[in-house]
């Protein structure tokens, strides 16, 4: 996992510790997979559609759409389980890739990008009152990256946000925010290799 | 120029790239492979962005539709695993079958220029991927011979972070050849390039009026075609008549140089065929787009 790397020089001490606890071993279910494992792919699914469903529906911000795009990720998934590199980084950060590049194809063929915010956030909420340990594992998960996200400068987290999540290429980004092409370009860059160090994850 | 690229590399890991700057950077890192590294961290990055929803601060995953689990565990029982016998057993006959056809006779409609059919051996082309890597700018290393599979194999590796992997069988319909991919390279590049991308595909139509020339980019995401059966690319011209501008390689990461007129073309569609390809297409399209 890479919420499990080792955080090196650097850092913020602010950034909570990444947590010890993991849940199964997903590089091996998905080992199971590629030789036809149909109960590792559900236990593989188990264990990570919440994110994939929930990176895809964040870009999309409409569930049915998530939905089918999800089904096409887990379907792509499984096709290519063979294929995954563990020295290239974790399993869920090999099928979050997945998954944003999916749903920012679609949210390109998409005609209206308008108002998708808003639909989001009124019609989806966060998973409630779950007390497992995958939970807790997920709350500092986000913490760790929240407080990371602090280390950058107000300018490079809003190009970084509205690029990933809002599926924007960077010279739309500077449309956007009004900037001369090049600057959310260079601030992309410059706010996601701070995001790097401070997270850990240099190679 | 290089220097811009790497400046893109973030956009890049975010895919907040268009398809033309798509394509320059992994040229890029096809040309140095030593970026992929930096690349490779950069993505993993901006996966850790999906823990969290950045304008609440809160965990960013949510519950899946119950019903989807069964969907999406139904579509995994209704196809091999890469790994399972039957797949296994799959690639087995479809690589005699190919090496049946290569040693027949080359099919229509090629790609661009290819190597001679079956010239690169099935075993070296699965070769695991390490070795790829390893010959990455050194395709001395492989031999004279096999630098057109390389090229292949290169193509693949950089333009599907995390996916490459051995490629299929030699074909003779469906190879590209390095100077093929050189062409397809310099339209991407031109600076009269202008990008169709289609509606119903994972695709972009590149133009180059200049150079009289275009190529279908292909997303990794792309669904492979049904056993036994390929992509074939069609030019729509004015009179609404289609004639073949090539097929798409089993392995279609990646730009595809069309054969034939592009200047002429006011349209570029996609259908399946048989592998071999046919002279007119045989089913609807899967995707057409206007080139304007």
């Amino acid at each position: 996992m890479i919420g499990m790397a080792e955080a090196s020089g650097g850092v913020s001490r602010e950034v909570p510790a990444a947590p010890s606890t993991d849940t199964p071993d997903l590089s091996v279910l998905l080992e199971a997979s590629s030789r036809g494992d149909e109960d590792a792919f559900a236990a593989l699914y188990d264990h990570s559609s919440r994110r994939v469903y929930g990176l895809i529906l964040r870009v999309l911000r409409d569930p049915s759409q998530a939905e089918e795009v999800t089904q096409e990720v887990y379907a792509e998934v499984w096709r290519t389980s063979d294929r995954f590199d563990s020295a290239r980084g974790s399993v869920l950060a090999w099928m979050s890739t997945m998954a944003h590049r999916r749903a920012v194809d679609r949210v390109r063929a998409a005609q209206a990008q308008t108002d998708r915010d808003t639909v989001y956030h009124r019609e989806t909420r966060p998973v409630e009152h779950d007390q497992t340990a995958e939970a807790a594992q997920r709350n500092l998960e986000a913490d760790r990256v929240r407080v990371a996200l602090r280390e950058l400068t107000l300018g490079q987290r809003e190009a970084i946000e509205l690029a990933y999540f809002g599926g924007y290429t960077h010279s739309e980004v500077a449309d956007r925010l009004d900037l001369p092409l090049g600057t959310a370009k260079t601030r992309i860059r410059d706010g996601l290799t701070r995001l790097r160090n401070t997270l850990g994850l240099e190679r | 120029m290089n220097r811009d690229v790497e400046t893109l590399l973030g956009a890049y890991a975010l895919d907040a790239v268009d398809d033309i700057e798509r394509a320059k950077i992994e040229l890029f890192l096809r040309e140095h492979p030593e970026k992929q590294a930096d690349v490779d961290s950069l993505k993993a990055t901006a996966a850790e962005l999906a823990a969290v929803d950045t304008a609440t601060g809160r965990p960013l995953d949510r519950e899946p539709p119950k019903s989807l689990r069964a969907r999406v565990l139904g579509d995994a029982a209704a196809a091999p695993a890469p790994r399972s016998d039957a797949a296994l057993r799959r690639a087995r006959e479809r690589s005699e079958d190919e090496a049946d056809r290569s040693a027949a006779a080359p099919g229509t409609g090629a790609v661009s220029r290819g190597p001679a059919p079956g010239q690169a051996p099935p075993v070296q082309l699965a070769a695991p991927r390490a070795r790829h890597r390893k010959g990455r700018g050194r395709l001395v290393w492989w031999g004279a011979g096999l630098a057109a599979a390389a090229a292949i194999a290169l193509v693949a590796i950089v333009w599907s972070p995390w996916q490459d992997q051995p490629l299929g069988p030699p074909d003779g319909t469906q190879t590209t050849d390095q100077s093929g991919q050189h062409v397809a390279m310099e339209v991407m590049r031109a600076p009269d390039a202008k990008s169709y991308r289609f509606e119903t595909l994972p695709a972009t139509v590149v133009r180059s009026d200049s150079m009289g020339k275009a190529v279908l980019s292909v997303d990794a995401t792309m669904p492979p075609a049904p056993l036994g059966k390929a992509y074939q690319i069609w030019w729509k011209n004015a009179q609404g008549s289609f004639a073949s501008a090539g097929m798409m390689p089993v392995e279609h990461d990646g730009p595809v140089l069309l054969t034939g007129d592009a200047a002429a073309a006011v349209g570029v569609g996609v259908t399946v065929e048989p592998a071999t390809g046919s002279p007119q297409p045989t089913t609807p399209p899967l995707g057409l787009v206007t080139l304007v």
